[in-house]
């Protein structure tokens, strides 16, 4: 009789145990943590505004890059490429209250942003999209 | 001179009556308990009311429930004045028999009704613990879900930074819960465990407990007889006080 009830009591004991679920889960890399992969910079603002008189758009754009980044590529001389829906409209040379005139007509646009170093003709990868609708 | 043999004659009465009255003596026993038996000899006195008695040799008994018996001589003498206070001992079996009274009592209390409220409060407290550990468990499980899912798709590298050591910190926590809850529930199931044969075992030997009993002795009697002769007829009454 002692010897069942301790032996239900070990095996209610053992079986109470929880298992662990996130033993099996690990993170397994990110294909962007590659240096060819990397992407710098992300978009921290967009917004737009008309001025009177004036059929054109004006669009304001920040962003910030990657201080990690930065520290990879110490000195490199670089330069910013904005794209709109995936095609090539300008280059900036600094991320800070970037302001344009982009002279769109109203519509839905996506802008993304990368890093062109210019002495090797590198590009990063674009930034994450930001969308925008032109009234 | 008539006069003066007549005041003689008065006085000499006077004289001859104070002392055919001063031919007794005053006893008072005041005892604790109160309500002890008192006895002189075989009269039966209550304690603080004085009585009096005609001198000579007595014996002095009381006793009380209780209470040890008591005894001693006393001798009255004429126009004397005696008062004794007594306090009767409890019997030493008496005594004996608390002892082992409060010991039942003590023993009854702590294994009949002390082991299951404090099992169960042990229990109930490891229950509400096990449940706060399980749910913080949960929690961070799926923490650490969501950020192993958002660094997947991450693609700024601050942003992938950021969930990493986020998810990093969530399996941390869940480790550090999971295996508090692993104790907690250790615990929990051998309080239950342990604690339902403790208080069975307990309660089953309380039951076996033999409650002391006191066999009370009876050392001197309180009745009193009162023997009554009826006038005119053929028959005598005794009679008792309880």
């Amino acid at each position: 009789m002692k010897r069942l009830y301790v032996l239900i009591l070990v095996s209610v004991v053992l079986s109470s145990c929880s298992k662990d679920k996130l033993e099996d889960i690990k993170l397994e890399g990110n294909p962007h943590e590659e240096f060819e992969m990397m992407v710098p910079v992300i978009i921290t603002n967009l917004h737009s505004f008309s001025t009177t008189g004036s059929f054109d758009n004006r669009v304001v754009i920040n962003f910030e890059v990657s201080t990690y980044y930065l520290s990879l590529i110490q000195n490199r001389p670089y330069k910013f490429r904005l794209y709109r829906n995936g095609v090539y409209r300008t280059d900036f040379l600094s991320p800070d209250g970037m302001f344009f005139n982009d002279g769109v007509t109203p519509k839905t646009y996506n802008y993304t942003v990368s890093m062109k170093f210019t002495d090797d003709g590198f590009e990063t990868q674009q930034s994450d999209m930001e969308l925008i609708t032109i009234d | 001179m008539k006069t003066r043999i007549k005041i003689l004659v008065f006085i000499g009465l006077m004289m001859l009556t104070t002392i055919g009255y001063s031919q007794t003596g005053t006893v008072k026993i005041i005892t604790n308990p109160s309500k002890a038996i008192i006895r002189l000899d075989t009269t039966l006195l209550k304690s603080n009311v004085p009585v009096q008695v005609k001198p000579g040799d007595y014996t002095l008994k009381m006793w009380s429930p209780k209470r040890r018996f008591y005894e001693q001589k006393l001798t009255v003498k004429s126009d004397s004045n005696i008062r004794l206070m007594k306090t009767l001992t409890f019997e030493p079996e008496y005594l004996k028999y608390q002892k082992a009274l409060r010991k039942y009592k003590y023993k009854r209390v702590t294994r009949k009704y002390l082991p299951i409220p404090i099992f169960l409060g042990l229990s109930i407290y490891n229950f509400k613990e096990v449940s706060k550990y399980s749910s913080k468990v949960d929690e961070n499980y799926n923490n650490a879900i969501n950020q192993q899912e958002s660094y997947n798709t991450a693609r700024f590298l601050e942003s992938i930074e950021s969930h990493k050591v986020s998810y990093e910190g969530y399996k941390n926590a869940y480790d550090e819960n999971r295996s508090k809850l692993n104790r907690v529930k250790f615990i929990t199931y051998s309080t239950l465990a342990i604690g339902t044969f403790v208080s069975w075992y307990l309660l089953r030997n309380a039951s076996k407990l033999e409650k002391p009993v006191y066999q009370e002795k009876t050392l001197l009697s309180n009745l009193e007889f009162n023997y009554i002769q009826s006038e005119g007829s053929n028959f005598v009454m005794l009679t008792f006080n309880f």
